[in-house]
Order: structure tokens, then sequence, then C-alpha cells
């Protein structure tokens, strides 16, 4: 996870198996703060602060995305 | 400070060469309206799902076909197929347009006559016509299309009953090119069953043989076995006016158009494929006036499309019920919809859009009807944005076969409405209800009561 590169404009490279994926604004956000060690709540919070979102949705949307990392073994 | 607006995270592998490869564009356009009239406000009124009809559609198509023909074929006459579909205002705006009926069972032809289509204007084509059936056809002076020679002898047998002369074609099967060809409809060509059929009606002479009939297939993707099958209908024409000095009044060329959708697993979208009505009016049209008739003395063209008239004017609206992730991380979306109302979802691969303006990410999504059977699939695989519960999707292209092999299963059918050319929307099949399927049956006496122990186990 620390090893991934995200760029700014949503492109994110796995070094150690050289895939490459693509991501939105709010999945950089996530990723960066996952990276960065942060629980899940505080993640929730954060979106909470920046976007125009219900919690419930933000906490679902955030559950689907970490199972779609685990999906592309990049948790 | 205002919020930025939300989209939900997403991410996605990025495969080299996959996407583009056609340079398709990556969007999926939502569907808000039709005809003028909000999706949101028909299903408020109306529940989900809902069948929607686009009388302008049917009207604006069916003018695009006719014209085609007419410009090309100085005689020209369309039959309505009613198993494509047979709800009574349908039938009856393709009548307004000039369409005679063109029917396959007792059902469908009694409809036909109940929507005020004389008796000399009914086709009547299909394998299952009971004698009363036959009766009832020669009486008002259909036109029976004889598919076997059972059929032929009932119609002979029935010649001494009644005053009326039958009026007669026979259905022909044919090599036109195509695979698989169809056999199964009618008297075979090639190898001359056709011709004994004919002269058994001419030797018989109390029936009137006044046309020549064949339906070649179905989705037929290319308009040249159109050419050939017209090329062998009038060949055999020719050959009846040259041995017995009569003429065949019409050549019918069946149906079997495709529609602009797509079918499943092929590699291009239908509407990029599908042929024009031009391009088989031209095939056609060419074939009969190269056949060598008396231009004062031209067999009408009888034609029969279904699918290729109506798919385009029926929508099904419908609503989300959840998404979730598959075992493997695909994405899975449950609907309201499922194969009980789309039949033509085993067939074709259907144009699922949003109701409503959506971020355009798209990802790879299996969609599901809500029955509690496996095969309940809408669509394996379609790029597609993410769509709340609640929200609403618009499938295109459902007017044909839907709303006539629907089925009765696990839900009731619902509403289906019809939206005029001055934008007034009418329901033109209520919504069943739970009394409405009930009424046809019956509870034999022993079983009237039920009664249930109150304690547990006993």
């Amino acid at each position: 996870m620390r090893d991934l590169a995200i760029s700014k404009n949503g492109f994110v490279f796995n070094p150690s198996t050289g895939e490459s994926f693509r991501t939105n604004e709010v999945g950089r956000l996530i990723l960066e703060m996952l990276q960065e060690g942060r629980p899940n709540e505080e993640i929730v919070e954060r979106i909470l602060e920046e976007y125009d979102v219900s919690k419930e949705e933000a906490e679902r949307d955030l559950l689907d995305f970490l199972n779609m990392l685990k999906f592309y073994n990049l948790l | 400070m205002m919020k930025k607006p939300y989209i939900k995270p997403s991410i996605s592998k990025i495969v080299e060469g996959m996407p583009s490869k056609f340079g398709f564009r990556e969007m999926v356009d939502p569907i808000t309206e039709i005809d003028g009239i909000p999706v949101e406000e028909l299903i408020k009124k109306y529940g989900s799902p809902l069948f929607v009809i686009s009388e302008r559609t049917i009207r604006e198509v069916y003018r695009q076909a006719y014209m085609a023909f007419s410009t090309r074929y100085p005689k020209v006459q369309f039959a309505w197929s009613y198993k494509t579909n047979y709800l009574d205002a349908v039938c009856r705006v393709y009548h307004q347009e000039g369409a005679w009926a063109e029917v396959v069972s007792g059902f469908e032809y009694d409809k036909a006559l109940r929507n005020g289509v004389p008796g000399d204007k009914i086709i009547f084509n299909g394998p299952d016509k009971t004698r009363e059936d036959l009766a009832k056809a020669i009486k008002n002076r259909s036109l029976i299309h004889i598919d076997h020679f059972d059929e032929l002898y009932t119609i002979l047998s029935l010649t001494s009953e009644l005053e009326e002369r039958p009026q007669v074609a026979i259905r022909i099967n044919m090599d036109t090119g195509i695979y698989p060809q169809w056999d199964r409809f009618g008297f075979n060509y090639e190898n001359g069953e056709a011709w004994t059929a004919i002269t058994r009606i001419m030797m018989s002479d109390k029936m009137d043989l006044v046309g020549l009939h064949t339906h070649i297939g179905t989705y037929i993707m290319s308009p040249k076995p159109y050419g050939v099958a017209a090329s062998k209908l009038a060949r055999l024409a020719k050959q009846v006016e040259e041995k017995w000095g009569h003429r065949i009044g019409y050549i019918d060329i069946g149906g079997g158009f495709a529609s602009k959708n797509t079918l499943r697993g092929a590699y291009l979208s239908g509407k990029d494929t599908t042929p024009s009505f031009e391009q088989y009016a031209d095939a056609i049209s060419q074939a009969l006036i190269e056949a060598g008739f008396d231009s004062y003395n031209l067999p009408v063209l009888f034609l029969e499309t279904g699918r290729a008239l109506i798919d385009d004017a029926g929508y099904l609206l419908g609503t989300v019920i959840a998404n979730k992730r598959l075992a493997d991380g695909k994405r899975a979306m449950i609907i309201d919809i499922g194969v009980n109302l789309l039949f033509t979802a085993f067939w074709y691969e259907h144009e699922l859009h949003p109701a409503k303006p959506v971020p355009q990410y798209l990802e790879d999504t299996t969609v599901y009807g809500p029955l509690c059977m496996n095969i309940d699939v809408i669509r394996t695989n379609v790029k597609f944005p993410m769509l709340e519960p609640g929200d609403h999707v618009v499938i295109k292209r459902v007017g044909a076969y839907n709303m006539t092999q629907w089925l009765q299963f696990i839900n009731l059918r619902p509403y289906v409405v019809m939206i005029d050319m001055k934008g007034e929307v009418h329901v033109i099949r209520e919504r069943e209800t739970l009394e409405y399927l009930t009424s046809v049956e019956k509870v034999p006496e022993h079983l009237q009561d039920i009664e249930f122990s109150d304690k547990e186990g006993n």
C-alpha cells in the first residue's frame, strides 16, 4: 500500500506488480489517507467535511472501495 | 464553505488495448423522458416496473417502412403481426395506418375481428388452425395460408359443407442461403412439395389460390435471402400462370427483419449492423420487378414485419433494488425488471440507461432481475454507472414479443401505458391484481377450510 504511486489526476501505479489503475477524486483521497495509516472512521469524517454526502452513504461506499482494493491486491 | 458534490470512490484496473478497439464512446446517456413525459413522473403515477409505448414512434417507423417499399414497388400491403404485440391499442394504431392483420391462432383471429378488421383483411398463418377456425375463416373470406397437407385436406372437406370458396395461399419453405434453413413451416420449394400442393389446390377447383407465402426465418441480418425468396416465389407464380392461366394475386414475403437490438454475443452493436428498410426493400422489389410479370398485373407484395416495426416504440422502466459485489469482485445490480417481463433478455443485450444524469464512472456490472432464479439475468456484462437503490432505469427497444411472451411468474404484470401523439398518457393494459389472477382459480370443497392450531408442534 505504501509503495503505491498516486498521481494527482487519478492514476495509481503498483510498482510491485507493474499494474496501473484509474481512480477518481474521492478514491484518491481515501488511498492517500490509507497510506498515512488513518483509520476508517477518520476517512469517513474527512469525506463528510469536504463533500455533500450522508454518513451512511459514505460509510457504505468506503467499505465497497476497500473490498475493491482487496480484490486488486492493493490492501 | 460550500461542500463539493460527492462522487462515489472508484478504482479500476487499466487494461491496455481493451476498450477502444472500435473507438466506442464509453458513456451511458440518461433517458430522462419519453416523448416529452418525464420518466420520474410516469413511475410516480403508475409504479415500477412500467411498460411505456410511444404511439409517435409506432407511426413514424411504420411510415418509414411503408415509404421504403412503396417507393420501390407499386403495390405494397403490410399486415400487422399480432403475435409480436397484440395489445388492442397497439394493433389499432397499425390498422389506422392501413395495415391488415396477420394472425396465427383462433384467439388472435378473434382479437383481430374484435379490433374491427374485416375478415377479408386478415391473413391466417400458423400450423394450428382447428376445423372451426378454418370454417370461420372461409366464411369471412380471410386469406388462409396453408401450412401442411392435413390442413389442405381439412379445407377441402369443408368446401362440401360451406358455400364460400376458400381464399388460400400456401406457405413455402426454401433454401435462401441462410443457415439454419427454416423448413418447419409450409411446403418445401426445392423438393417439389410446394408444386405438388399447388397442383392439388388447382386440380380440386374448390378453392382460390390467391397468394404464395414464405417466412424464411427471424432476425435475418442480410437483405439478400429476401431477394432469393422473392425470386423463387415469383418463379412459382409465373409457372402457375403458364400452366393454368391463373394469376397469383399476391406474394407474401413474411417477416423476420432484424430490429436495432444487439443479439447476445454479437461483436458489433445492432444499431450499426441491422439493415435498413430501404436495403430490405431494394432486395425484394428488385427480385419481383425482374421476375417478368406483366407490369399492369403485378402481384401485391405483402409484408408481415413485426419486430422491426414495434421494437423501438417500447420502453420498460424499472427501479434499482440493491447493489452488491459478486464473489469475484464484480459489481452486480438488482432491478425490479426480470426475465418474467423482459423475455427478450434471453436473446438481446438490451440497452440500459439511468433515468437521470449520473457521474460517468462506468464499471463492468451484471444486472439481475428480482426473481428467485439463477437465470434471471438482464445483462451479464454491461459498463454501467453506479446507481442507488430507488434510482430508476430505462430499458430501450422492448416493444416486440415482451408484451405477448411475458410470464405471470412470481410477480404480477405491471401497467402498460401509451403516450399518444399529443403527449397524453393512456393506460392500455391495467396492472394485474391478486383478484384478477385468482378469479379464474377454483378451490375444491374439501380445501375450503384451513385451520392452524395455536399451539406449536400440535
